[in-house]
């Protein structure tokens, strides 16, 4: 019960003037940053952060949300206007929906997609409502040592199932952590790493690190290979309404698709862009148009966005229930909590119902508007397509110059961004994934605290940390999945490769 | 070796491998002299270390991967004109960011964007020079104007 009077306190916190402002700014800003080349909804995200430093932390905290979702969907829709993803978890949208618009379905088919997000968005909710009770209680147990073993299980699980080497993870994360430790520590403020660079004290600025490894290294890649701008047929809203065929055929996919994202957006991983995968696969097998998958099913699009949108909503629960964000949007949502001075964890849905419920329900919310954002107007993001994309990198440019400086009104931290950009042009080409670093440097300072605070705890004994149940559950887990990975990828080389294609982007 | 970009990628890898394994030896140089603390009060150093530690393994198992996977992955550098764009708008980005604490956002911004749209979108200069007041007014406006967000002032405010 307990738990529906808290979604029902959410819709009221959700539906108040300026949250219902928040959501729509973030909603559309994100789908923009989704269409446009050179920003993902990571680095969409990244530039607004410094500007919700003023806002009240739950209206902040769903306008980031509103770009995660949006830019899922921007991004998507040039998957099926233009064969391009905007962003990862978007490939697996290419499949079907870029043959629909040559068979003239594009309208139709950005339709069912707008609808499955918002369904997805509303079972992920009534499916949370149910769940977080239990998870709350199960939350209260936690220690330094489960909190420690929680957030490097997840940080070693990420590393090992998201796509490319082992390495490819690991040596980003380590950046990412030692990049952490820089400036002033929160203990005893001793002052560490700053090589005797007065400004370093602050350390490292978040927000300049993820623009420049995530926006600004796109930019530079779209330098060295501009492409030309897409050419792209008109949209036009009386041309979008599904045949009953069409929206029949979709409601299957959108039901089973949400479940399967729901339950990705639990486990650490990309979660959107495997949940999409998983999903589309199941259709493959399930749907009624499943002879016609890869030349055109609306089944193919439906089943996978509802997937991707419903694990963007549950992967809010380990953000802030346990403080532990499985994706770099994610880590960005946990520093603004923490910017907030919210210290996101089991006790968030007691301390702040408010933020808790309100943020999950603005994301229902937030759905629908991206609804009546993407139908009435699909004409308007088409039309952003054609801005010619030599204009748009410089934009991009002095926008994320200019949120980088507002952060903290402070120029070392445009220093900052433009080494990271560098920093990720050259990791990005190496084949490095970046997911990791931002993970790395959000979360390095809260394992090193769980530590500390374990130590002390346990009078300095190291086996506090495995030793307490839950703990001790995370670690057998965590070495099983190493076990199970290891065996997948020697004895289903190839169809593990193919998932490390899907899975090998680093925005999300 | 055919110029498939693995050749390339191992020793690109290598090259990170050697930086993190440098790195890691600065950053525990630097780390040593903070407090370690005791195993029950442990002191700012303590994390560190064993960052710096895994860091350098971690840098170490990128070099050894390198060398030896069988499954290499493809390095591409840009070459030629590409190459020398890059490079002109990053130098360029590094100057405008430089410039920054001189010459405010504003007139920075309108000489790196006339800068960047006349390298890569190959317009006129009357264009270039019209794309670059435009972005630089345009964010002026809704950045400092209508959001109240600080820009970086020009030294002589």
């Amino acid at each position: 019960m307990e738990a529906i009077e808290g979604l029902i306190q959410g819709f009221q916190v959700a539906m108040l003037a300026e949250n219902l402002l928040a959501a729509l700014i973030g909603a559309a800003l994100g789908t923009a940053v989704g269409v446009l080349p050179g920003l993902g909804p990571l680095g969409g995200a990244a530039l607004v952060l410094p500007f919700t430093y003023s806002m009240e932390p739950t209206a902040a905290i769903i306008m980031i949300a509103g770009i995660y979702y949006g830019g899922m969907y921007g991004g998507s829709t040039t998957s099926v206007l233009l064969n391009v993803p905007g962003e990862t978890a978007s490939v697996v949208t290419t499949l079907d929906g870029y043959p629909l618009t040559q068979k003239g379905r594009a309208g139709p088919t950005l339709f069912i997609m707008a609808i499955g997000s918002a369904v997805a968005a509303f079972i992920s909710l009534v499916l949370l409502t149910f769940f977080s009770p239990w998870l709350a209680r199960f939350g209260l147990r936690f220690g330094p040592a489960e909190f420690f073993a929680v957030m490097t299980c997840g940080l070693i699980v990420l590393s090992r199932v998201s796509g490319g080497s082992l390495m490819s993870n690991l040596f980003p994360l380590m950046i990412g952590i030692v990049a952490g430790t820089v400036g002033q520590e929160a203990v005893s403020s001793a002052v560490r790493f700053t090589f005797g660079y007065f400004p370093l004290i602050a350390g490292l600025e978040l927000v300049a690190l993820a623009i420049g490894l995530f926006g600004l290294a796109e930019v530079l890649r779209l330098v060295e290979n501009p492409a030309g701008t897409p050419r792209v047929k008109t949209v036009r809203v009386r041309d979008m309404v599904p045949s009953r065929e069409e929206f029949s055929r979709s409601v299957g996919p959108w039901g089973r698709g949400s479940l399967v994202g729901f339950v990705f957006g639990l486990l650490p991983g990309p979660s959107a862009a495997m949940s999409s995968y998983a999903s589309y696969q199941l259709e493959k097998k399930v749907a009624r148009g499943r002879a016609e998958m890869g030349k055109g099913a609306i089944e193919g699009v439906a089943g996978p966005e509802a997937a991707n949108n419903a694990a963007a909503t549950s992967g809010m629960i380990p953000v802030l229930s346990l403080g532990l964000p499985f994706s770099a949007t994610l880590a960005l949502i946990l520093a603004a909590l923490m910017i907030h001075g919210i210290q996101p964890g089991p006790l968030l849905p007691i301390q702040h119902p408010d933020i808790f419920w309100g943020v999950i329900a603005s994301m229902f919310v937030g759905n629908i508007m991206l609804l009546m954002l993407n139908i009435p107007m699909i004409g308007v993001w088409v039309s952003m397509l054609k801005v010619p994309i030599w204009l748009l990198g410089a934009i991009v440019i002095v926008i994320a110059v200019v949120g980088t400086f507002a952060a903290r009104n402070n120029l070392t931290d445009v220093y900052v961004l433009t080494g990271a950009a560098a920093a990720g042009y050259f990791l990005h080409k190496l084949g490095f994934n970046l997911a990791p670093l931002i993970l790395g440097f959000v979360l390095g300072p809260e394992i090193e605290k769980h530590l500390r605070q374990g130590l002390y705890l346990s009078n300095g004994d190291l086996t506090y940390f495995i030793e307490r149940p839950i703990a001790a559950t995370l670690w057998g887990i965590t070495i099983l999945t190493f076990l199970v990975v290891f065996l997948w990828r020697r004895f289903f080389g190839e169809r593990a490769r193919e998932l490390d294609a899907i899975e090998s982007g680093d925005d999300e | 070796m055919a110029a498939d970009g693995t050749t390339e990628w191992r020793t690109g890898r290598t090259v990170a491998g050697v930086l993190g394994l440098a790195f890691s030896g600065v950053y525990l140089l630097e780390g040593r002299t903070l407090d370690f603390g005791t195993m029950d009060a442990p002191g700012p150093g303590i994390f560190p270390l064993a960052v710096g530690i895994l860091m350098a393994v971690v840098s170490l198992g990128v070099i050894a991967e390198a060398r030896t996977t069988r499954e290499p992955g493809k390095l591409h550098l840009p070459a030629g004109y590409d190459a020398t764009r890059l490079l002109s708008v990053f130098t360029a980005l590094v100057v405008f960011v430089l410039a920054l604490s001189v010459l405010g956002l504003p007139i920075a911004a309108f000489l790196f964007v006339a800068f960047y749209v006349r390298l890569v979108g190959r317009v006129t200069w009357a264009a270039s020079v019209l794309s670059g007041a435009g972005v630089a007014i345009g964010v002026y406006v809704v950045f400092e104007v209508l959001l109240g967000v600080r820009l970086p002032d020009p030294v002589w405010a």
